[in-house]
């Protein structure tokens, strides 16, 4: 069923890509030759939640674009997933991501694996040393604003607990890429009658709320940046916080 | 009358003297064995000789007097050509009130002569007569350095001048050329130095017109170059009056012919100078003209003894207060707030509506980093605080808030304000400003249907292409050519029309508005006393991402939102080259100096390495040259004009900073070669010659009893008479000679062989 599904997604591309959206939000998404797409129908479901959660519109369909795309630049935030280590970058793929990132553009990298050291983590820590050599992958501390842009996020949730924290990459004070190692995405997936494909473990449904919670706070920190950094939400937030829930 | 005695040998005669008391000290110990009347006649020979090769004199001792050394420097400058009232000029006037004095000033001090220009000449009397004006105005750094490096220790300086210092040693405020070493950069600092460096006291003759006209004149006017919207500051001018002794002068300060503030002073003595400052208020934005205006107080007074000087300050925003309020998340948003969040001249505040009243909350409120939506603080308690309201894709009748609130923002800009409306499908008729009191403020009037937001690729096209704001580059060819090389936008509004008094400046290509012009993309319009722009999309983040396609577009988007911001609160216009403000009538002295400041989009000063400056000469006749410039400090370049003729002068500065078109500027002055009403720098004098402890006088009016008491007194000092070389005398010789016989008589005599 799930090849089914892909099938149909693939095929629906093309007229996606002509589609324009005006002031919508667009829920792009790398493909690469290999299983470029783990899941895929779970963009519907997490623009489903953000549509019924925030003021957030949305486009209902995804743009699935290549490096090379010439739709590149207008797709300001882009998924990149898999389970396996897609294939290495060409120098033209590189550069052309460097420019991406560097103008204004938004990498949120998923490791779809659920295992530590998975192929697809050495090839992400490989490629973005390769494509922004100044800067390092690095944790993200719990006072990061992407924690706290629209959920306060005390947990890091996802399909499978391979790490505790996410990571990132900045670039001009603003971070652009966010790998997330836990599967966050595998965490949204569902089968055709509605259930959920794979259980979160350990923590259950608790974590995979976790995992719900924060893909939503990674898409409005691409929208909103550090906007809840601001002075102004801080007594809101640290009241919230010193109130010990949830 | 006393007597000395001392040796008069060199090293040389030293050296011989030791060598034979060397050679006897080595003989010694066979002379010892020899007779003793042998042996002390040979001593006494030695003794001899040693004592005259030391060259001995013998010299009388004598009571004298010594008279006090003056270093007498005549100004050599252009000015002094200048003939007043007495028919001479005015350097042949100092010659020759030096000449006929000669006899009183030699009686009591030892004189030397300098010509003072651009250093300072030794001269005899011989050659003071002859002594012409030099073209190079008189630079006291380069004048006292050379006299304190001629060795000579003089008791005291005497300066006869009239006044005229190089320019870099006058005041530098408000281009005059009056006063000396005060802020007047490197120049003055060396000057200063230098004067610091003389040990003695300094006095100042002036040498100008003898006929004490009464007059008035503003002879400075200092003033910041720009000063802080809201902010005091204090302007200060200064008045020389002469000839009026015992009237009222009145200063007042006006802006724009009102009068700001005035002072009276009582004129007590035949020439004053009169300082005031006055303290003012920035409440206006934008270049602010005020003037000084002087004249005495008296209904009676004569329309000669009226003067005033103009001087213009530029009033900025020390940061633009910026409100950013928008309707949900977008990357608009995102984009938009990171690029004026980055610049530091931004304050910025914003917030954006994350959840909607109708949004579903899957977890407690407690676990939502959401705050309630402060409409009362955004729209009435702090909005009077900001310089700039942004409303992106904002639905204001979601909200249920009160008209009232958008009749306090029209209010607000119809004040002063700047409103800024970036589109989207909320932004206008289905946000509920469709016949709402700020509707009346856009430059647009909207369409009665809600769906007024089309999706859609489109390249917008430039509708005012001589509109300042849409200067993005050197020339209008290659920003034409920004413009056009730019990504497509996604989404723009429909309008119904464009209202009259609004400029629009990017208009879609193909879609028009409900009365057939072409659809704004962007508009702009003045209400009130404020500025309001409409950009129909919120896609212009699509020209910040196709910055990465392209290197010549990566700044684009950051410079249009900066421009966007410096043209709703009038900082665009602001002119960033601007000569310092010049006084009616230039003084006669070469080189005129303007001096210009250059300052970037900040107000900052500019560096001269980043500038490419041009400025244009328009002598009288229309003849145009091209003028010395250097930069005198950051941000300010001194323009020097020599070989001017008599009449008006334009001079036009055109800067370009980073490769672009940055601005310009011109002054216009009447410059009036050496005739016989050149005024004469009393001030400049005065400040030189209190700070080195001395007097002013003017030359015509000089005690020179006075001048020549001052003096230190002659003092009297032992001196040598006359002397005697004691060792010239042929004698010492036949004594020595006498000595060796006797000797040489007794060993032969008594058998001591």
């Amino acid at each position: 069923m799930r090849k089914l599904f892909l099938a149909a997604a693939l095929a629906a591309l093309p007229a996606v890509a002509s589609a324009q959206y005006g002031d919508l939000f667009v829920w792009g998404q790398v493909r690469y030759t290999g299983a470029w797409d783990p899941y895929p129908g779970v963009h519907a479901e997490v623009l489903k939640f953000l549509n019924e959660v925030t003021s957030v519109l949305e486009a209902p369909e995804r743009r699935a674009v290549t490096l090379q795309s010439p739709e590149l630049f207008s797709i300001p935030f882009l998924v990149l997933t898999g389970k396996q280590a897609p294939p290495t970058l060409s120098e033209e793929e590189a550069g052309r991501l460097r420019d991406y990132l560097t103008s204004g553009g938004f990498l949120w990298i998923s490791d779809a694996s659920g295992v530590a050291g998975s192929p697809f983590d050495a090839w992400v820590r490989k490629t973005l040393r390769g494509v922004l050599p100044d800067t390092d992958l690095r944790p993200l501390g719990s006072d990061h604003v992407l924690f706290r842009t629209f959920f306060l996020i005390r947990r890091i949730g996802g399909r499978a607990m391979v790490s505790g924290s996410l990571e990132g990459v900045d670039w001009g004070g603003k971070t652009v890429v966010v790998y997330s190692r836990n599967d966050l995405l595998g965490a949204w997936a569902k089968d055709p009658l509605g259930g959920y494909l794979y259980e979160c473990v350990p923590g259950g449904e608790a974590q995979r709320m976790d995992a719900r919670k924060l893909t939503l706070n990674i898409l409005m920190y691409a929208l909103t940046g550090s906007y809840k950094a601001d002075a102004v939400h801080q007594p809101f937030i640290l009241d919230k916080l010193r109130s010990g829930l949830p | 009358m006393g007597f000395g005695l001392a040796l008069d040998s060199g090293s040389l005669e030293w050296a011989a003297a030791g060598a034979a008391a060397l050679g006897y000290a080595l003989l010694w110990p066979s002379l010892r064995r020899l007779p003793r009347p042998v042996a002390a006649l040979r001593a006494a020979a030695a003794a001899l000789l040693v004592l005259v090769l030391l060259k001995p004199v013998v010299h009388t001792l004598e009571q004298r007097s010594v008279k006090p050394r003056i270093a007498v420097l005549v100004d050599q400058g252009p000015g002094m050509q200048a003939v007043d009232d007495t028919g001479i000029s005015r350097l042949s006037r100092a010659a020759r009130w030096l000449v006929s004095h000669r006899a009183a000033l030699e009686s009591r001090a030892e004189v030397n002569l300098f010509a003072a220009s651009g250093g300072a000449r030794r001269l005899s009397w011989e050659d003071l007569a002859g002594l012409r004006p030099s073209p190079g105005v008189l630079e006291p750094a380069a004048v006292f350095s050379d006299v304190v490096n001629s060795g000579l220790p003089v008791s005291r300086v005497w300066l006869f001048s009239d006044g005229a210092f190089a320019p870099g040693a006058a005041l530098s405020g408000g281009g005059s050329t009056h006063g000396a070493f005060k802020d007047g950069g490197p120049r003055a600092a060396a000057g200063g130095a230098a004067l610091d460096s003389l040990s003695a006291p300094l006095d100042a003759f002036g040498v100008g017109p003898q006929r004490e006209l009464p007059s008035v004149a503003v002879t400075e006017a200092d003033s910041p170059d720009f000063v802080f919207l809201h902010s005091r500051f204090a302007v200060s001018a200064a008045v020389e009056v002469s000839g009026v002794a015992g009237r009222e002068l009145r200063l007042r300060l006006l802006q724009d012919e009102r009068t700001l503030s005035e002072k009276t002073f009582r004129v007590e003595r035949p020439f004053e100078v009169f300082r005031a400052t006055f303290p003012v208020s920035a409440d206006g934005l934008g270049r602010q003209s005020f003037r000084f205006a002087a004249s005495l107080a008296d209904r009676k007074a004569e329309k000669s003894l009226k003067a005033s000087r103009a001087f213009r300050i530029e009033v900025i925003r020390q940061k633009y207060r910026i409100m950013y309020l928008a309707g949900r998340p977008s990357m608009e948003y995102s984009h938009l707030r990171a690029q004026l969040k980055g610049d530091p001249n931004h304050e910025l505040v914003s917030f954006v509506i994350l959840r909607n009243p109708e949004d579903f909350s899957p977890v407690p409120d407690n676990e939502l980093s959401l705050i309630p939506f402060p409409a009362t603080e955004i729209f009435v308690d702090t909005l009077p605080q900001f310089d700039l309201f942004i409303l992106e894709n904002f639905a204001f009748h979601q909200f249920q808030l009160p008209a009232a609130y958008l009749e306090n923002l029209k209010r607000f800009v119809s004040r002063g304000g700047a409103l800024l409306v970036i589109g989207g499908s909320q932004a206008f008729t289905k946000g509920g400003y469709r016949g709402s009191p700020l509707e009346e403020v856009f430059p647009v009037a909207l369409v009665p249907q809600s769906d007024d937001f089309i999706p859609g690729l489109f390249k917008p096209a430039v509708a005012a292409p001589k509109h300042p704001f849409l200067q993005m580059a050197d020339t209008p060819e290659v920003s034409l050519g920004l413009w056009n090389s730019l990504p497509a936008l996604d989404g723009y509004t429909r309008f119904s029309e464009v209202r009259p008094g609004a400029t629009v400046l990017l208009a879609h290509p193909a879609e028009k508005t409900a009365s057939g012009a072409p659809l704004p993309v962007v508009a702009v319009r003045e209400f009130g006393r404020g500025k309001v722009m409409l950009v129909g999309t919120d896609s212009t983040w699509r020209w910040k991402l196709g910055g990465g396609l392209d290197w010549k577009l990566s700044s684009f988007y950051g410079k249009f939102w900066s421009r966007a911001v410096q043209y709703l609160t009038g900082s665009l216009e602001l002119p960033k080259v601007k000569f310092s403000p010049l006084p009616d009538r230039m003084p006669a002295r070469e080189p005129a100096v303007l001096a210009l400041h250059v300052f970037d989009e900040h107000f900052r000063p500019v560096s001269g390495a980043e500038l490419d400056l041009r400025v244009v000469w328009t002598v009288p006749g229309g003849a145009q040259r091209s003028p010395a410039v250097f930069e005198s400090e950051p941000g300010v370049f001194q323009v020097e004009l020599s070989r001017l003729a008599e009449g008006t002068h334009r001079v036009r500065a055109i800067a370009r900073y980073r490769g672009q078109p940055w601005g310009e500027d011109s002054a216009e002055f009447r410059w009036e070669g050496g005739r016989g009403d050149l005024t004469l720098n009393r001030r400049g004098l005065k400040d030189l010659a209190s700070r080195r402890g001395g007097k002013y006088s003017d030359l015509h009016q000089v005690d020179l009893n006075a001048a020549l008491a001052a003096l230190p007194p002659s003092r009297r000092e032992q001196g040598v008479g006359s002397r005697r070389n004691l060792w010239s005398w042929p004698g010492w010789l036949w004594l020595i000679a006498g000595l060796l016989l006797w000797e040489w008589l007794l060993r032969r005599r008594r058998g001591w062989l």
